[in-house]
């Protein structure tokens, strides 16, 4: 039996060479998010009122070869208002045994299996000063380039309900420019899900480290963090909280670079009702700055967000959302005034 | 970072071996609950991309969980190739499994006595088969096909086997990875003689 198997299986992958590029399967998709931003801001008498409109679309390819791998890959156009790019994506190669690997593009394993906290859904928010550098996002730590590969494990890696990531890039070689950048980083993540009665648990978390370097000095302090969550699902209610620390660093533009030396913790909850979704989510962020970097900060930065939002699932595919968000910010200590709060109001279409 | 390493490693190694006694259906039902941003997007068919733009990827994969798939349902806009071509439905009038997977899943067995078929059903049940340079062993195979689609959840081997112990035959347990070895040369024969029927 399994002599036949292997002789069937070789046979078919001398075979299958010529057919595969005939094959390949072609796919386009996208979304598209448009709504209406209200901003009072603290810093100012006059409130504003934003279109916001953010457009996607996206071309994928891919393929399974004879063996079984299914090679992926895909390009967007994405228009999110201030922002217009072609974004290339990574390839990436799903074996039959469940692991993936993703080359080119790839991201980082602490990012990948940091927890997802629920937060409210919309565009809404509220700006701050650029040297305010309070993280906000758990795994900010986490550093990485364009020529790197990650990693996936299949579920159920070395134990049931462990999957583990891991993931290495190194520099394009262009040219240093006055600013500090990533040389090269890595990232290590795992997430673990278990169940308890009705509830679904998922830990996930992950440690990074990057190489920086400045004008092609190699920095002593480097990027590097960590991030840790923890998140359950129990019926319609989902809750969770993570907590990300570490060290990074911020381009502020006009030649400076600031060392950061922050941590963050989020806490959100969602539930589902029918068709409606309400969340709430609480964020805290606090850094310690310098614009000297590669110097452990001295200054204080801090961002508090507290945002809550209600999204109709109308069809599939299409939502409305309400959101809300109010913002306390401190920068370098000292109580700043460009907090403020946002409403939103618009729908999501994904195609 | 030492540190880190070790504290999250210590976290995860205390909870490993809590799932022990589930099924491969729990399981399966456990990781699409799984709320990590890498599970979240893997499970929505978003196509962004989660490393060059977590933030999109991630509203975008929500909005698909939340309202069960895009504007077409979980389908694409448009797909040109196999997964979604109107060539992968049943092109055999009667006949409601996938015609390629059918044929293919017969020529790639054919070296085995078949027990019985089932066209309607989508079930191949073979006959006890034992191969000559190993006459201890003897395996037979049930092959389903599920639906109208050439995909491979719509397929699915198992294989069972016996060896030959003090004169009895002894059921032994069945090899995983040689059935979705074997799926793999169906599906794969399968594609080939949809290529080849133009």
């Amino acid at each position: 039996m399994k002599k036949e198997l292997l002789m069937a299986s070789a046979l078919v992958s001398t075979l299958g060479v010529a057919s595969v590029a005939q094959a390949v399967t072609a796919t386009t998709a996208g979304s598209l998010k448009i709504g209406a931003e209200f901003e009072s801001a603290d810093d100012s008498t006059t409130d504003s009122n934003t279109v916001m409109d953010q457009s996607n679309f996206n071309i994928s390819l891919s393929e399974t070869t004879d063996g079984g791998t299914t090679i992926s890959s895909s390009f967007e156009i994405v228009d999110e208002g201030t922002v217009a790019a072609d974004d290339d994506n990574a390839i990436k190669l799903t074996f039959s045994d469940g692991t993936a690997l993703e080359l080119l593009n790839a991201g980082n394993a602490a990012g990948t299996h940091a927890v997802s906290v629920p937060g409210a859904s919309g565009e809404q928010g509220v700006g701050g000063t650029s040297t305010n550098n309070a993280p906000t996002g758990v795994d900010f730590g986490a550093g990485s380039t364009a020529l790197g590969v990650e990693w996936h494990s299949a579920a159920d890696f070395l134990a049931d309900g462990l999957k583990v990531s891991a993931s290495f890039s190194t520099d394009n070689g262009a040219a240093k420019s006055i600013t500090a950048r990533v040389e090269s980083s890595f990232g290590v993540g795992a997430t673990y899900v278990t169940t308890a009665g009705d509830t679904t648990l998922t830990i996930g978390g992950g440690v990074s480290g990057s190489e920086v370097v400045r004008t092609g000095t190699q920095l002593t302090a480097d990027q590097e963090g960590f991030n840790l969550g923890i998140s359950a699902v129990t019926g319609d209610l989902t809750v969770g909280v993570a907590y990300g620390d570490g060290d990074t660093f911020v381009d502020e533009g006009a030649s400076v670079t600031s060392q950061v030396d922050g941590s963050v913790v989020t806490a959100g909850v969602s539930y589902v009702t029918g068709d409606i979704t309400l969340a709430l989510n609480t964020t805290a962020g606090e850094a310690k700055d310098s614009t000297t970097i590669g110097t452990a900060g001295t200054t204080d930065d801090s961002h508090d967000a507290t945002s809550a939002s209600v999204t109709y699932a109308v069809a599939s595919g299409v939502s409305a959302v309400v959101g809300y968000t109010t913002v306390d910010q401190n920068n370098e200590g000292i109580s700043s005034t460009d907090g403020g709060s946002a409403w939103y109001v618009g729908a999501s279409m994904s195609f | 970072m030492l540190k880190y390493s070790l504290i999250i490693a210590l976290f995860f190694s205390t909870l490993v071996g809590c799932n022990k006694n589930l099924t491969e259906e729990e399981k399966k039902a456990m990781w699409e609950k799984a709320q990590t941003r890498g599970e979240i997007v893997r499970r929505s068919g978003t196509p962004f991309n989660l490393a060059t733009d977590p933030k999109l990827a991630l509203s975008d994969a929500q909005n698909r969980l939340r309202t069960g798939g895009g504007l077409l349902g979980k389908k694409p806009l448009l797909s040109f190739g196999e997964e979604d071509s109107g060539s992968n439905q049943v092109a055999s009038i009667g006949m409601p499994v996938n015609p390629y997977l059918w044929r293919a899943t017969i020529n790639t067995i054919n070296f085995m006595p078949l027990a019985s078929t089932d066209p309607f059903a989508g079930t191949i049940i073979t006959d006890w088969y034992t191969y000559e340079d190993k006459v201890s062993e003897r395996c037979k195979l049930n092959v389903f096909i599920n639906g109208s689609e050439l995909k491979t959840t719509n397929l699915t081997v198992l294989s069972f086997c016996q060896i030959l112990k003090n004169n009895q035959w002894v059921n032994i347990s069945p090899n995983k990875e040689d059935n979705v070895k074997l799926e793999n040369v169906i599906l794969n024969n399968a594609k080939k003689l949809k290529l080849s029927s133009g």
